[in-house]
């Protein structure tokens, strides 16, 4: 069996903090069944990238580990320890950085479609403005899908317009951020080089590829 | 006269006279959408492309305006979730509007080759675009509720049912956008599925 890599490491500790969190949260009565179950649930999930990288399905860089892991793990202490009712700011944070790690992943999907499709190519900079639109429309996926649930069951996901406004303004700076910033990663990199390193499993590659001949695009992509 | 370039003055010179009996009413995202609509209908002058959409793609961009100002004429009284159902034709108007501006822009930059793109993804793009826009309208309308003295916060609710109210404002457009959206992508797809891809733009005279 391989050895442990850094972020198997860093992934399995959080997802075994996250745990120990939910234990003293609901010990303690600080948190209900809700709560716990949300717990468990991030902890679970820290363990995705491990999983997917031990069974050869793909192999996410470092940083978005980390980023992935950060996300979670505000997300786990907000709901565990009522940090989103208690500190006004939290949701806000927790917001922004799910935001960035998502429009992150899009990003990286579509540089791996259109490495791998060739019946899909974008300049640089509009595959900036493709993925920021792509997270707008997540989030207001999200908004929308809040609002219905409150009008069909008589619920309060979405609270007050200022609240869901925070949110939106929130996304949308972390999209653009994230955007660019994967502009330049990818810039600096190489798509090719990325997507490369990502090792991903000839099956999702060839699920990807559909549509197209699955053949390496001969162009230069930046 | 090319009857092209006739099309596409009908369709900016309606879209300018929405727009501005729109402000008059005081809807002013309409400025937003139709300057958009003016970037789209002039985008073979502005990218120098030597290419354009056929006039029959083109055709479609005066039905939001002809819509919308068909809408304002009729006294609508009939609510749904306490949002008055003009803001929600108001809301498909400005989808159908934003949809067709972002594929002319799409399917032009296609032809072009600075992207290679399939009739899907043009569609995709096209809708993502249309909810792009709802996401801006969330922020405008935010404020046009501040200003006209709406509950906007936690401690503003008095009656049950405020927020329900006052979040439907918000989400017309957004709710427009994605569901409308959505069945306009397809609708687009399967028209553009008849025809070579090729057939949707031709090289200016």
């Amino acid at each position: 069996m391989r050895r442990l890599t850094y972020d198997e490491i860093a992934c399995l500790f959080m997802a075994a903090l996250i745990l120990v969190l939910c234990v003293h949260s609901y010990v303690s009565g600080i948190c209900y069944k809700y709560e716990l179950n949300n717990g468990l649930f991030c902890a679970a999930f820290c363990t995705v990238p491990v999983i997917m990288k031990r069974s050869g399905a793909l192999v996410l860089p470092g940083p978005f580990v980390i980023l992935i892991l950060a996300a979670i793990a505000f997300h786990a202490f907000g709901v565990l320890y009522f940090s989103y009712d208690e500190l006004y700011y939290y949701d806000n944070l927790t917001h922004t950085l799910s935001s960035v790690t998502v429009s992150a992943c899009v990003y990286l999907t579509l540089v791996c479609y259109q490495v791998y499709n060739r019946s899909f190519l974008l300049s640089p900079a509009m595959m900036s403005l493709a993925s920021a639109m792509f997270m707008m429309t997540f989030s207001v996926g999200w908004e929308l899908f809040e609002y219905v649930v409150d009008v069909s069951t008589g619920t309060n996901m979405q609270f007050s317009p200022t609240d869901t406004l925070r949110d939106m303004l929130c996304n949308t700076i972390a999209a653009s951020a994230a955007s660019a910033g994967m502009h330049y990663y990818v810039r600096r990199r190489g798509a090719e080089d990325i997507v490369e390193s990502l090792r991903i499993h000839p099956l999702l590659r060839r699920f990807v590829a559909w549509g197209s001949d699955g053949k390496r695009s001969p162009i230069r992509l930046y | 006269m090319d009857v092209w370039k006739a099309v596409r003055a009908i369709s900016a010179v309606l879209a300018v006279i929405l727009a501005a009996v729109a402000v008059s009413r005081g809807e002013y995202f309409w400025i937003a959408v139709t300057a958009l609509a003016l970037i789209a209908l002039s985008y073979p002058e502005v990218s120098r492309s030597g290419l354009r959409v056929r006039v029959g793609i083109l055709a479609f961009t005066i039905f939001p305006s002809v819509f919308q100002m068909a809408a304002m004429c009729v006294r609508f009284t009939a609510e749904v979730s306490g949002v008055s159902v003009y803001e929600h034709v108001s809301a498909f108007a400005m989808t159908f509007q934003v949809f067709m501006s972002a594929f002319i822009i799409v399917a032009t930059v296609r032809a072009t080759g600075k992207a290679r793109l399939t009739r899907g993804w043009m569609a995709v793009l096209s809708m993502a675009s249309a909810v792009s826009m709802s996401a801006m309208f969330m922020f405008y309308e935010y404020v046009w509720l501040y200003f006209s003295g709406y509950p906007l916060t936690n401690d503003d609710m008095v009656d049950p049912g405020d927020d329900i109210m006052v979040n439907g404002m918000l989400m017309s457009f957004p709710m427009m956008a994605i569901v409308c959206g959505s069945v306009m992508a397809y609708v687009a797809y399967k028209i553009l599925k008849l025809r070579p891809i090729e057939e949707i733009t031709e090289a200016v005279p």
